[in-house]
């Protein structure tokens, strides 16, 4: 699929409000995205942890331990894995596979997203330097702006 | 004190000879406007109008999110109890269960004939329990949360009642202010009139 084409804007033609519409638009759009990061790594480091969880199941058959019911009630029993384990794939599907198998799965999720996290970096950045851009040729204007308004106030002066 | 239904616990009828758990204030009806009005400031009025509105609705936002809270605690209690129950009738024989190991990871585990249950209290303490008495401290727990909703709904509903009557207070003055304005100035007419 081909790249959507990215609009090209002549800052220099814009007047300082639309200059300020744009500013704003591209902080929320960073806002967005940073949000987006934000989410994409609460989910990889929930993969990272299931990856560890079943890593510290090995070997570990038959020992005793409390099996959670709720989140506040508790049984005692012993492990019974038999190096397998249950895992959600999304959308309602849960895939028994062996502990290898499951880390396996854990890390293409967090290739996968960090991947993801790499892109939407990538695109952050472009906004920000887009700001910095806008916010450069806002600043310009207001200073040659107050150049125009000084040299008005010194040409009334000299005409009285 | 009302007794509130599983169907919607909103639809009891506030008594009004019982005083509220949290004593929130109660707003008094202005009935005579002029004379509740005629040594004082009319924006003075007004502010404190709003101001006792805007804590009535700060009251409301608070009992409405205590009442949903403590709703979702009523239900998960009710769950562990049934799960007590569930596990009691289980007691006799060896059964397999699935556990949660991670978020979307889970494992299996062998639990035989269980003669007592942990019950996780909070503050880093979990106790060990027989069934009976695992049921007891749940049920006085469930009480308590019942009694907290049954107070708070009574609340909700007085405060409600309160912020109706602030209300209504709110339109009386201002409507009198109007009133009043227009009267001020029907009469500087007809005192130019006159002249």
């Amino acid at each position: 699929m081909s790249e959507p084409q990215q609009q090209q804007v002549n800052l220099g033609s814009l007047s300082l409000e639309q200059l300020q519409m744009v500013r704003e638009q591209v902080e929320a759009e960073i806002q967005q995205l940073s949000e987006s990061i934000q989410q994409l790594k609460h989910a990889s480091n929930k993969y990272i942890e299931a990856k560890e969880a079943m890593g510290g199941l090995k070997g570990t058959d038959g020992k005793d331990m409390l099996v959670p019911l709720t989140s506040s009630i508790y049984l005692p029993g012993k492990i019974n894995s038999n190096e397998k384990v249950l895992v959600d794939i999304g959308t309602g599907y849960y895939v028994e596979m062996g502990i290898e198998q499951g880390q396996n799965f854990s890390n293409r999720k967090v290739q996968l997203i960090t991947e993801q996290v790499n892109k939407v970096q990538t695109a952050i950045n472009m906004k920000r330097q887009n700001l910095e851009s806008i916010v450069q040729v806002a600043q310009s204007k207001i200073s040659l702006y107050k150049q125009q308004q000084a040299q008005q106030s010194q040409q009334q002066v000299q005409q009285k | 004190m009302a007794t509130i239904t599983n169907a919607d616990p909103y639809k009891i009828l506030f008594e009004q000879d019982i005083k509220t758990a949290t004593n929130i204030p109660m707003v008094t009806f202005i009935s005579n406007v002029e004379e509740f009005v005629k040594d004082k400031d009319v924006e003075n009025v007004f502010k404190q109008l709003q101001e006792a509105y805007q804590k009535y609705k700060f009251f409301e936002s608070k009992l409405s999110n205590n009442i949903s809270m403590l709703t979702q605690r009523s239900k998960q209690l009710q769950e562990s109890l049934d799960i007590v129950d569930h596990v009691e009738n289980k007691s006799n024989e060896s059964f397999s269960v699935q556990y949660e190991l991670s978020e979307g990871v889970y494992s299996s585990a062998q639990v035989n004939e269980p003669k007592s249950i942990y019950l996780w209290l909070g503050a880093n303490v979990m106790l060990e329990y027989s069934f009976e008495e695992a049921r007891e401290v749940l049920r006085k727990n469930k009480d308590t949360v019942d009694r907290q909703l049954s107070e708070s709904i009574q609340d909700l509903g007085f405060v409600k009642d309160q912020i109706t009557t602030t209300d209504v207070n709110v339109s009386r003055v201002y409507n009198y202010d109007i009133i009043q304005k227009r009267k001020l100035k029907l009469s500087g007419k007809t005192e130019e009139e006159e002249k």
